[in-house]
């Protein structure tokens, strides 16, 4: 009897390309992401502004969406992460700490998205919050 | 056909089963694209066992019961343009034939996540979106991986099964 055979040829072409896409990926976006100047995290929940924070500054905070979920933010050592989240997937706080212009975290679930932007010439104190 | 209808019975049933299971489960530490492997693994059992045909139908419900369990309009949206995409996807590898069911089976992880990336995409309109793409990229081929190695395992053995209930 002929057995199907685990992997076939298809399986590694999908595997390879696959693997090329990443590479391909994380290249441009190396090439298309230089630090931010003074940079500042934007977050917006479901499309609206939610708020500014400097990434010189050391803070943790938490954002609630509307039905109740939370993303907890925090900034440190000029970076931005999702430390925790209750969203199903989490994968969030997997995409792991950013720093540099254009980069984004997104949580989906909770329709949270966090970008890193230049800052206003770094004499701005206050920013909303 | 009465045969046909059996197994198709049994193949929803697993998927109330694993849907249900992944109700009761959520994985708090948050294994990437766990969610989608059990009732995914249905769908491709199906596929291979009972053809396109079967497999369409079961994907259906599967996008009914994913998207009731979001428990909103915009995740069923989610769960519909996730469980087509990866469904046509599948079919096609799956017709092709150069492909085992793990390949598909990566394909289909794969789809199921940029489907509900182009939702949110096209609900938040924001271009920052597309740095989301890898890590869907990674989480959905490795829970397509993680389920075509159970459905390759579990294949061979459903034949006896089959053959048993008809
Ligand atoms: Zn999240």
């Amino acid at each position: 009897m002929n057995k199907p055979r685990f992997l076939k040829k298809g399986d590694v072409i999908l595997v390879v390309a696959v693997a090329v896409a990443l590479l391909l990926f994380w290249g441009v976006s190396r090439f298309l992401y230089p630090p931010a100047e003074n940079g500042v995290a934007e977050i917006t929940v479901n499309g609206k502004p939610h708020g500014t924070y400097r990434l010189d500054k050391e803070v943790s905070f938490t954002v609630q969406d509307e039905n109740g979920g939370y993303n907890r933010v925090e900034i440190k050592n000029g970076e931005v992460r999702i430390a925790d989240a209750d969203c199903p997937d989490r994968l969030c706080v997997r995409q792991g700490a950013i720093s540099h212009k254009g980069e984004t975290i997104v949580c989906l679930p909770h329709g949270l998205i966090i970008t890193v932007c230049d800052g206003a010439n770094g004499d701005v104190d206050f920013i909303t919050g | 056909m009465a045969k046909r209808l059996a197994r198709f019975g049994l193949l929803v049933a697993l998927c109330f089963v694993f849907s249900y299971l992944e109700f009761l489960l959520p994985l708090p530490f948050g294994v990437p694209g766990m969610k989608l492997g059990l009732s995914n693994l249905v769908v491709l059992v199906a596929l291979y066992s009972g053809g396109p045909l079967t497999a369409g139908a079961v994907s259906l419900v599967r996008i009914l019961l994913n998207g009731f369990t979001f428990g909103t309009p915009l995740g069923m949206l989610y769960s519909i343009a996730g469980g087509v995409l990866s469904f046509l996807g599948m079919w096609l590898l799956y017709k092709i034939r150069h492909f085992s069911p793990v390949g598909v089976s990566i394909l289909g992880g794969i789809l199921h996540n940029i489907g509900q990336l182009s939702v949110a995409f096209a609900l938040l309109g924001v271009a920052g979106l597309i740095y989301y793409a890898p890590i869907l990229l990674i989480s959905g081929a490795v829970a397509g991986f993680l389920v075509g190695l159970v459905a390759s395992a579990v294949l061979p053995r459903l034949k006896g099964v089959w053959g048993r209930m008809g």
